[in-house]
């Protein structure tokens, strides 16, 4: 990469997603540091973060709504006025390469308007529909916008989007080297607490906080706890608290709640050795200072997306069928919290208090019936250096999982020819027959990508000849139309492949060309393309079939053998 | 505001509906709009 390339990265969204696109931004200057970044955020999220987001950014242009409507009278024009002003700030101007990371349409508008020689992510185009033309951005509108199917991390995502590849054999970007402690320091225990989310679906009731509190209080006499949390969770902190139960451990109990401002948290994380809390911003700040955190997934949160970035990092996630569920799904009696054990959380803490959590130790001391109902996970690097959770223990995954990790292989083969290996646990019959039908599936979405291919080559070949047949390039194009059409039927009766005709939908609909033959070319490669990730889909499903049959016949001879 | 907003709306969709290619002053109002509507609360 050139010297003195400038880019520039659009993050609206809040403080959580800052964080995360800190972290692949520190990567990416760690393999280019010659590359100035810009980022364009809201000055309310990213005000609170300025010191740690200047270590990265050469520049942060902020944007407050507040900001612009302060003084406008009230008048449209002003207030354009004011935006044109703030669009004309020198940090926006002669910007090589602009990044839409937050995906919001405000972010996309500032995607068109922000002058920059290439654009990635989401914008708006001159018939104001958004447009996206790299596939990382592709994958981000069609999968993680859309469903519990996307495979990889969040900042992978953006690590992606940057162009920022990581080699494990050679040096280690931030994010993946281990934490080098002094071995003279203070090796007491210290427990970061943040038992709050923002919303109730991503939460756990405060009396399942006590129970975890108490019994880690009691099981680990030397440790302190810091509870964290915002003004407006002062009240759940005492609720949490305020139990007879906690009283007698109270001068080990350090509550932070509603004290300390966003930087005054992070200093203070700093002190502590480990951290546990729901999906929220906070578990984010305390991977910056490396500290190992433990992860209880609710509700909304897809962990493999948002879990905090960094090695040590481990999750609690229920094996619930409705989770992950969406902030719009309709839910009163929160099955995914039922399913996580306050006696299961307890004995993860527990272990994973003293080395990392042990299935085998935490096997012992808790019963199944706490245990059936949810996975553990280390967030490990793979040989690529991306994320991957990796479930602890030998017991079957969840079906979703195991679609997730062959949809992950197949499309970082596609999208960056990368061979992932990732081990899959043996699976039972149950998910192998539901694999040999999202086989038939994909066997069907890829007949209807050859037809796909087929009506486009047609068109190519009459536009080619001397005098083309107009109502035969129609008709050509409306079996096209009738591809898709059918290809939205195969979501109905296949949805775990929903994200993967979603994915190729939204790389369509950005078909490059500006006439017919541009266009069907494109159509004719995306239609290929489509047809080349069928082909490895099918391949690693019949291959994991294959294993499964290989395995059940030698078991049913060595049965007959005996007999 | 209200008022200028809405007349500005009409103005730019019927431009859409025409066809006509948007102006980088109407992508300024569209942001400038989203930016108004946008629900990220500004107190938090």
């Amino acid at each position: 990469m050139s010297q003195n390339k400038r880019f520039g990265i659009i993050q609206l969204t809040r403080m959580g997603d800052l964080i995360q696109t800190f972290q692949a931004c520190r990567d990416f200057k760690w393999n280019f540091p010659e590359v100035s970044l810009t980022l364009v955020a809201r000055k309310e999220f990213a005000s609170p973060l300025a010191a740690i987001l200047s270590e990265v950014f050469d520049e942060i242009v902020l944007i407050s709504k507040k900001d612009l409507l302060k003084g406008t009278d009230q008048s449209l024009d002003n207030y354009l006025e004011k935006v044109n002003t703030w669009l004309a700030h020198d940090n926006l101007q002669n910007i090589d390469v602009l990044m839409n990371f937050s995906f919001c349409q405000t972010s996309n508008y500032l995607n068109r308007l922000i002058p920059a020689t290439h654009r990635l992510g989401t914008f708006i185009d001159d018939s104001n529909q958004v447009s996206v033309k790299d596939q990382w951005s592709q994958l981000v509108y069609s999968m993680v916008m859309n469903g519990p199917y996307c495979p990889f991390s969040l900042v992978d995502i953006y690590k992606n989007i940057l162009g920022c590849r990581t080699d494990v054999t050679k040096d280690l970007p931030p994010s993946l080297s281990p934490i080098e402690r002094d071995s003279t320091e203070n090796t007491a225990r210290v427990l970061a607490i943040h038992p709050f989310a923002s919303s109730a679906k991503k939460k756990w009731k405060s009396s399942k906080w006590s129970e975890v509190i108490y019994k880690t209080l009691k099981d680990n006499p030397e440790l302190n706890i810091h509870l964290f949390g915002a003004k407006s969770e002062e009240n759940e902190s005492k609720e949490i608290l305020n139990t007879s139960t906690l009283k007698k451990y109270s001068s080990r109990i350090n509550n932070h709640v509603g004290k300390l401002s966003i930087s005054e948290t992070y200093t203070k994380l700093g002190q502590c050795t480990h951290f546990i809390g729901h999906d929220s911003l906070l578990g984010h700040l305390a991977k910056l200072h490396q500290l190992p955190t433990l992860t209880i997934s609710l509700g909304t949160v897809r962990p493999i997306e948002t879990t905090p970035y960094g090695l040590n990092s481990f999750v609690l996630s229920p094996r619930t069928k409705c989770f992950p569920c969406f902030p719009t799904t309709d839910c009163s009696f929160f099955q995914c919290h039922a399913d996580i054990s306050y006696q299961a959380v307890g004995e993860v803490l527990n272990s994973f208090l003293k080395d990392g959590p042990n299935i085998t130790e935490i096997c012992k001391n808790v019963s199944p019936f706490h245990l059936d109902s949810l996975d553990i996970y280390e967030f490990a690097p793979t040989a690529q250096g991306w994320f991957i959770l990796d479930k602890q223990g030998d017991g079957a995954p969840i079906f979703r999982e195991v679609v997730k990790d062959i949809f992950r292989t197949a499309l970082s083969y596609k999208l960056e020819e990368v061979e992932e290996n990732i081990q899959l646990a043996p699976l039972g019959l149950d998910h192998i027959n539901r694999l040999r039908q999202i086989s038939a599936g994909i066997e069907q979405y890829f007949e209807l990508c050859e037809f796909g291919k087929r009506y486009s080559r047609f068109i190519l070949t009459e536009v080619g000849k001397d005098q083309p047949s107009i109502p035969d390039i129609q008709e050509f194009g409306n079996k096209i139309d009738d591809i898709d059409r059918l290809q939205d039927l195969l979501k109905k009766t296949y949805p775990e492949l929903t994200c993967i005709i979603d994915f190729y939908k939204v790389v369509k609909s950005n078909l490059q060309g500006d006439n017919v033959v541009e266009i069907s070319e494109s159509s004719y490669i995306v239609y290929n393309d489509n047809g080349i990730l069928c082909s490895i889909i099918f391949d690693l499903i019949q291959g994991i079939i294959n294993k499964h049959d290989i395995k059940s016949r030698k078991k049913a001879a060595t049965k007959e053998g005996s007999a | 505001m209200t008022e200028q907003i809405v007349e500005k709306i009409k103005l730019v969709e019927e431009k859409l509906a025409n066809g006509t290619p948007m102006e980088n002053e109407d992508i300024v109002f569209l942001f400038g709009l989203s930016l108004l509507r946008d629900q990220s609360n500004e107190s938090e």
